[in-house]
């Protein structure tokens, strides 16, 4: 899916036909989503085949091969992966946001869905799929560490993962959209911040399986921390005001209106 | 272009340029909000009641018909609010059990059985699309989260047991098991040992004739709906909570090192308040 919009730099054949570009391409997205899938089915076979094999004893020199080597790699990965994202994000951020054309601010604007749509992607991998895969390994094996094969997938990849994804889009938004340079979205950060608690919650949940109950019940108050902060994903009806609200002025702005443009 | 297509451009005024980069969002948007409904949903019904809908013979009568409706109506209700408030549409709590569903179904065969070997007949998650179809179809026919709330999260909590009976029938007919009567869904799960059940096995009831369900079904299912009335109402306040999208004024630095120089830093503020929905 693509949409052109003109241009006001003259074709290389110096045509009086305006050059188009791009303002949104899938492309990316598309492939990005291919990467991640990539990965998630990656995991989920690796779990398939070494979790039950090499996953059952946390002591066993086979679980420091098959699993800790997992968590150790993938960890550092991510996030270094991540901050690279992060650095460039910042680097490059438009340092003159007064000069800014109407169509690059919507063109920006496409971008940032972009980001969004990555990162509900891959939101959706550790709240719907793996998060309740997790609950497979629960109700099978009893837990002898934090870190078992479910858990090294759904809270030390997947959560990394969208972390990522999250705070790039918070980047995103802040270093190259106006609106967002000039004062903090409430619902932008609720939408970023509440779901990367998530990460620092897993504090409390092992700490509680460790000290109040090794069992598993899902719906037990010591996991209310995750779905809570998982509410905080509803702030995007917020950020949907804001940027729908002004891509809609984008759209006349830049493509005029009907009176100077009638589609009829 | 039909003549409603037409009516429809007019009240936008848009222009033909700009027609394409309008239904380009629609289709980003639709994509955006079915993630973010699936993801939420699914994470909250998880982590307040998913247990009791994890097993068939967990599925009793007592917590299951309380549990589940009351769990999921919450995002019901939540997204409800923020498709009608935003869009219009009528739609947030089919979109939420639709994705819930299958979520749970992708997860059922992949994980459950996929992962950890457990049959499918163990573990055919609950539905509450009934429900769902019918809060929705309270709001749109009433245009009043007040009433939907009074009738719909009462209709919403009663029709999750008749809704989920088709499947479940089967599992409730009587077998033999070593000279005494159980439900078939019992006899499977007594196959199906589970290393996660000590407390399960204290709370839910299980392994007698009890589990044949008789009245006490609709006793809880009565409870559920009055517990749904009052969820119904606090979660579409969330809802409208959610649609806040205030921009809070920030310093000059920080404008500053955000590239919003001279003049413009100072209209900051005021840019910001201006945005659209900043005052909603």
């Amino acid at each position: 899916m693509s949409i052109q919009v003109a241009s006001s730099i003259p074709s290389a054949r110096a045509s009086s036909v305006p050059k188009e570009r791009k303002m949104f391409s899938l492309g990316p997205v598309a492939i990005g989503w291919g990467l991640l899938l990539a990965v998630y089915a990656g995991l989920r076979l690796y779990q398939g085949a070494f979790s039950f094999e090499y996953g059952l004893d946390a002591t066993s020199p086979e679980f420091a091969t098959y699993w800790m080597t997992l968590f150790k790699v993938e960890v550092p990965l991510i996030f270094g992966s991540g901050l690279c994202v992060w650095m460039y994000l910042w680097f490059t951020r438009d340092r003159d946001m007064d000069s800014m054309s109407g169509e690059t601010e919507l063109k920006r604007y496409f971008g940032l869905i972009a980001w969004f749509m990555m990162y509900t992607f891959s939101f959706l991998w550790i709240a719907s799929f793996f998060g309740e895969g997790d609950a497979t390994w629960h109700q099978t094996v009893i837990r002898d560490t934090a870190l078992t094969p479910s858990h090294i997938v759904v809270f030390y990849a997947c959560v990394p993962m969208y972390i990522v994804f999250g705070v790039s889009s918070l980047l995103y938004a802040t270093t190259r959209i106006p609106a967002f340079a000039r004062g903090y979205s409430l619902p932008l950060i609720m939408a970023v911040l509440g779901p990367g608690l998530i990460l620092p919650n897993l504090g409390f949940n092992e700490w509680g399986h460790a000290f109040w109950m090794t069992e598993e019940i899902f719906s037990h108050p010591l996991h209310w921390g995750f779905p809570i902060l998982g509410w905080t994903g509803l702030a995007l009806g917020g950020l949907f005001i804001q940027v729908i609200g002004r891509m809609a002025e984008l759209f006349k702005e830049v493509g005029g209106t009907a009176d100077n443009a009638n589609p009829a | 272009m039909t003549e409603n297509d037409r009516a429809i451009l007019k009240v936008s005024e848009l222009s033909s340029r700009a027609i394409p980069w309008s239904r380009t969002l629609d289709v980003l948007i639709i994509v955006v909000a079915a993630f973010l409904v699936w993801s939420v949903s699914h994470i909250s019904f998880l982590l307040l009641g998913g247990d009791w809908d994890f097993f068939i013979d967990w599925k009793d009568r007592q917590y299951w018909i309380l549990i589940i409706p009351i769990t999921t109506i919450i995002m019901a209700a939540s997204f409800q609010a923020i498709f009608w408030n935003l869009f219009r549409l009528p739609v947030g709590a089919t979109a939420s059990l639709l994705l819930l569903l299958l979520g749970t179904w992708i997860v059922r065969y992949h994980s459950w059985q996929g992962l950890a070997y457990f049959p499918l007949s163990l573990v055919v998650p609950g539905t509450c699309l009934m429900g769902a179809l019918v809060l929705d179809a309270i709001l749109v026919l009433s245009r009043s989260w007040l009433v939907t709330g009074m009738f719909g999260a009462v209709l919403y909590g009663l029709l999750f047991y008749p809704a989920n009976w088709i499947y479940m029938a089967g599992y409730f007919q009587p077998v033999m098991n070593m000279g005494d009567m159980t439900s078939v869904a019992d006899l499977i799960g007594y196959t199906f040992p589970r290393a996660g059940t000590p407390e399960y096995i204290r709370i839910i009831e299980r392994g007698t004739l009890r589990t044949f369900g008789d009245t006490p079904t609709w006793v809880s299912a009565f409870f559920s709906a009055f517990v749904c009335i009052f969820l119904y109402y606090m979660f579409w306040g969330l809802g409208v909570l959610a649609c806040n999208a205030r921009f809070f004024p920030v310093g000059e630095r920080f404008k500053l090192i955000y590239g919003n120089k001279g003049k413009a830093a100072g209209k900051a503020v005021g840019a910001a308040a201006a945005q659209p929905g900043a005052a909603s």
